[in-house]
């Protein structure tokens, strides 16, 4: 120690003085992103800004902040007017900023746009391009730390739902300066020395938007675009999206959610197959009943008694039949003999006999003509005479033709 | 990917194929034991890939 020691508020005072005489930093312009907004009670704000490597804090006081022009919100990219100020007591610095406008978005999130355009533009989003996740991997790499969460979960998530699939953890920094170089050179190495593997996943737990970084630059999207072997991107929880979202073949929303999509569940498989089984069973076996009760239908023996009772119903047919003309045969004779009857009682009627019964008698001559004209008769012929009972013989005495007489 | 002799998938979509197969009405005796036959292999080829897999977990070292 080359002199002697000072108290902490000189060394801080010192440092104040230094600071705050500096021109640079006296008056300076800084862009960067809002993060960790608060708004005191007093009216004051405190926020940091920030950029993909560092922060600083900024301090805005209540009177410049009504004059501002522009919107504060949490992630908006701003350029900040001020000096730097520091704070003894704390021995802490900031920026204080008496005028703020917008920058548009944060270098973050413009970094993030702009890759992100040009990476589409490229075709490397492409759906086109997105190769199918096999459904039952035999190998699954995982490229992500060996001592976060996230491989713990992944390894959890698929011991617990598939006992087949080997998993092969592929070790990487995932955040910091080196972190994208070897998550994309982890991939690269798979696809040329483990080809076996099935399914990729990359990824890592959540943390802030400088903490996934490394799942934002190029290099990482181009090693997961260029892989053969299907990628799941894992990164950081639901809301986060990040390039390597964009290009990977699937996305999971957390590293949980990747296990999950990348392998089948072997225990219900083992189920389903064996449903598959006894249903192959029971389909066959309707078949052949149903074949057999086919077969059966066309027994000779069913047959042949179908024929029986064919034969028997034609017979029932012709009794039926027989029956009918046999009635009707009956009917016709009755009806025929009453006609005949009724004849005969016309016939008895007209009967000779019966008008002679009345008092009638027929006169006929010797050769037994009816006499119906008397003057065909002479004197003293012989005529005779029937009666309704017996016959006689008689003598014309005279005649008299009662036509001519009149 | 190398191509594998059978994949679990395949064995798998052929067995469910010819499950679907065998319950159709109008199958004749004669398809329905042949497809029983084939869809018994392909149900022993999906069992014994299920089967015959024992999980390995390594970790690469660098």
């Amino acid at each position: 120690m080359g002199m002697k020691p000072v108290k902490v508020s000189q060394l801080n005072s010192y440092i104040k003085r230094i600071l705050q005489t500096d021109p640079l930093l006296g008056n300076i312009s800084v862009t960067g992103e809002i993060s960790n907004l608060k708004f005191h009670g007093s009216g004051h704000v405190y926020f940091s800004l920030k950029d993909e490597k560092s922060k600083i804090n900024c301090f805005l006081s209540a009177g410049n902040l009504a004059s501002l022009e522009c919107q504060l919100a949490e992630g908006n990219g701003v350029i900040a007017e001020g000096y730097i100020y520091l704070y003894e007591r704390g021995g802490s610095y900031s920026l204080n900023v008496k005028n703020m406008e917008n920058a548009g978005q944060g270098d973050l999130a413009a970094t993030f746009e702009r890759l992100k355009k040009k990476l589409e533009s490229e075709g490397l989003f492409d759906k086109s391009k997105k190769k199918t996740i096999p459904v039952f991997p035999k190998k699954i790499a995982v490229v992500t730390s060996a001592t976060g969460a996230a491989v713990r979960d992944i390894v959890k998530i698929i011991k617990g739902k598939n006992d087949c699939v080997d998993i092969v953890i592929y070790p990487v920094l995932v955040q910091g300066p080196a972190a994208a170089e070897e998550i994309s050179s982890a991939i690269d190495d798979i696809n040329i020395n483990y080809p076996d593997v099935d399914i990729i996943i990359a990824g890592r737990g959540g943390g802030s938007m400088e903490e996934l970084w490394a799942f934002n630059e190029e290099i990482v999207a181009r090693s997961i675009y260029a892989s053969d072997i299907p990628v799941i991107s894992a990164v950081g929880h639901e809301t986060d999206f990040t390039i390597a979202d964009f290009v990977a073949d699937m996305r999971a929303e957390t590293p949980t959610a990747a296990a999950d999509k990348a392998v089948p569940d072997t225990y219900a498989l083992r189920d389903y197959i064996a449903s598959i089984g006894r249903e192959m069973k029971r389909s066959l076996k309707m078949t052949t009943d149903n074949k057999s009760k086919q077969l059966q239908l066309l027994n000779p023996r069913n047959f042949g008694r179908d024929i029986q009772s064919r034969i028997a119903l034609e017979q029932l047919n012709l009794d039926n039949i027989m029956s009918d003309i046999e009635n009707y045969t009956k009917t016709m004779i009755a009806g025929l003999k009453h006609r005949a009857d009724l004849a005969k009682e016309t016939m008895n009627s007209a009967d000779p006999k019966s008008i002679l019964k009345k008092g009638y008698s027929v006169v006929t001559d010797a050769d037994g003509n009816v006499i119906t004209d008397v003057g065909s008769l002479r004197k003293d012929q012989v005529v005779n005479i029937e009666a309704a009972k017996g016959k006689a013989q008689a003598r014309v005495i005279t005649s008299q033709n009662t036509e001519t007489q009149q | 990917m190398a191509e594998k002799k059978t994949s679990f998938e395949d064995a798998l979509r052929k067995l469910e194929e010819i499950s679907e197969n065998l319950k159709s009405e109008n199958i004749s005796l004669e398809e329905a034991m042949k497809s029983y036959e084939e869809g018994v292999k392909y149900y022993k080829e999906c069992n014994e890939i299920l089967e015959k897999a024992s999980q390995k977990i390594e970790t690469l070292t660098k």
